[in-house]
């Protein structure tokens, strides 16, 4: 699934993270190693990864994993159209 | 997005100088030892040189042309321009360049002013000069490029292990036959505050409750003097135009990627050039990098790796190099440069 491979993605970005230990409803904030260097990671994988960007505030309205896949995806959308 | 080239404008040497005083981020104790190593090796910087409060900008770039000058065998007679790009003025007027000017002991006829950029300066100091000197007229210019700030407040993390000091002198000469010199430049002040400076100037003068303290949600505290910096905002920038501006003046030089000896990008953090080197796909033994020593210094990061990294490289032979400068504005300017006998002494400290 393409949210999982977004998951993996995330664990390989934050410094920390052990590989498996997320799923898609991981409320992302709440973990132990999310911080603003957390952030700015996420933010590059991103672009790395999906060649999207999204901005800080954008993330605010998102609590899960999968919240953010759904906008990166949504934005992948919009910028193929 | 503008493209350009300058093809009677030689870059005859680079000198940079910082001061003295060392400062390290392991002794910033605002932060826990733990999040403080984890920042330094997020940001890649360890040490940072740091001016004593009589020791302005200018006075560094000072320092820098006096050790060129007579190692490129200029007369300061035959120097018509000085261009000083600076964020750290003297005073708030006259310009700073005219005060050089005197100081370097250069001709009544010199044309000099100052330009107010950080990140992207020393590249747009390259195309600014260099088009004086191109359009006639001019002989030689020096470019005086670099920042002594201290908006910077110790207490917020976020950007006060950031920044350090120091400054460059460019001599720049008109020439028949040299290489030329391509740029790309852009602007985006729809995102100006995501680097700025609120109070202290015209639209918000410094009042009695500039300097308060006003605690962050981050941990620390920070004053109206003081600089914002959205750190997530700067990433997005960065990636969403530099790799981008790159290519283009890349294609404009008619060069692949893989063309270039050396990518010297202004040097903000570490984590940032590693994602501009990702996208442009090369290795980091082509992005020499000086934050570790040196930290962030505006528009002197630029010549001050030149100096620090490629001057033996330089001296050896030609070298094809791209310079990209980046940051607040928003603001950026990338360079292709092939090198020609190319004076750059060492590292001047004082």
């Amino acid at each position: 699934m393409p949210v999982d491979q977004f998951v993996r993605h995330f664990e390989n970005a934050v410094e920390g993270i052990t590989p498996g230990s997320l799923n898609p409803d991981t409320q992302y904030h709440k973990i132990a190693q999310w911080d603003s260097l957390a952030l700015l990671c996420l933010l590059a994988m991103i672009d790395c990864e999906y060649d999207v960007q999204v901005g800080g505030m954008e993330l605010k309205s998102c609590d899960t994993l999968r919240d953010i896949y759904g906008l990166v995806a949504a934005k992948k959308l919009s910028a193929a159209a | 997005m503008a493209l350009a080239a300058l093809r009677r404008a030689r870059i005859a040497g680079v000198a940079s100088a910082v001061p003295k005083e060392v400062v390290s981020n392991s002794d910033y104790t605002v932060l826990p030892e733990e999040q403080r190593e984890k920042i330094i090796k997020y940001t890649g910087i360890r040490f940072r040189r740091w001016a004593p409060p009589e020791l302005c900008c200018s006075d560094l770039c000072l320092a820098a042309a006096e050790k060129l000058l007579p190692e490129l065998g200029w007369e300061r007679e035959s120097i018509g321009a000085v261009v000083f790009v600076s964020q750290t003025s003297d005073y708030p007027f006259p310009a700073t360049a005219q005060i050089l000017q005197d100081r370097l002991g250069l001709p009544k006829s010199t044309l000099a002013f100052d330009v107010n950029l950080g990140c992207s300066g020393y590249t747009y100091g390259l195309y600014i000069l260099g088009s004086l000197l191109e359009a006639g007229g001019i002989q030689r210019g020096l470019l005086l490029a670099g920042d002594v700030s201290k908006m910077h407040g110790d207490c917020d993390p976020a950007s006060a292990v950031l920044f350090g000091h120091a400054a460059s002198a460019t001599a720049m000469e008109f020439s028949e036959k040299t290489n030329p010199l391509f740029f790309e430049f852009g602007s985006d002040g729809s995102g100006f505050k995501v680097i700025y400076v609120p109070a202290g100037g015209s639209r918000a003068p410094v009042a009695a409750d500039s300097f308060e303290k006003g605690a962050l949600a981050s941990g620390g505290s920070r004053g109206a003097t003081d600089v914002v910096l959205d750190a997530a905002e700067i990433i997005n920038f960065t990636m969403r135009e530099v790799p981008l501006s790159i290519k283009r003046l890349l294609g404009s030089a008619d060069r692949a990627v893989a063309d270039v000896d050396a990518y010297v990008f202004h040097q903000a953090n570490q984590f940032i050039n590693n994602q501009v080197a990702r996208k442009l796909g090369i290795t980091a033994d082509k992005a020499p990098t000086t934050l570790y020593h040196f930290g962030n210094t505006s528009s002197a990061t630029i010549p001050l790796t030149i100096t620090a990294k490629l001057r033996e490289r330089i001296a050896a032979g030609p070298q094809k190099l791209v310079m990209s400068g980046f940051g607040v504005g928003l603001s950026w300017a990338s360079t292709y440069w092939e090198t020609d006998h190319v004076v750059c002494p060492p590292l001047v400290e004082i």
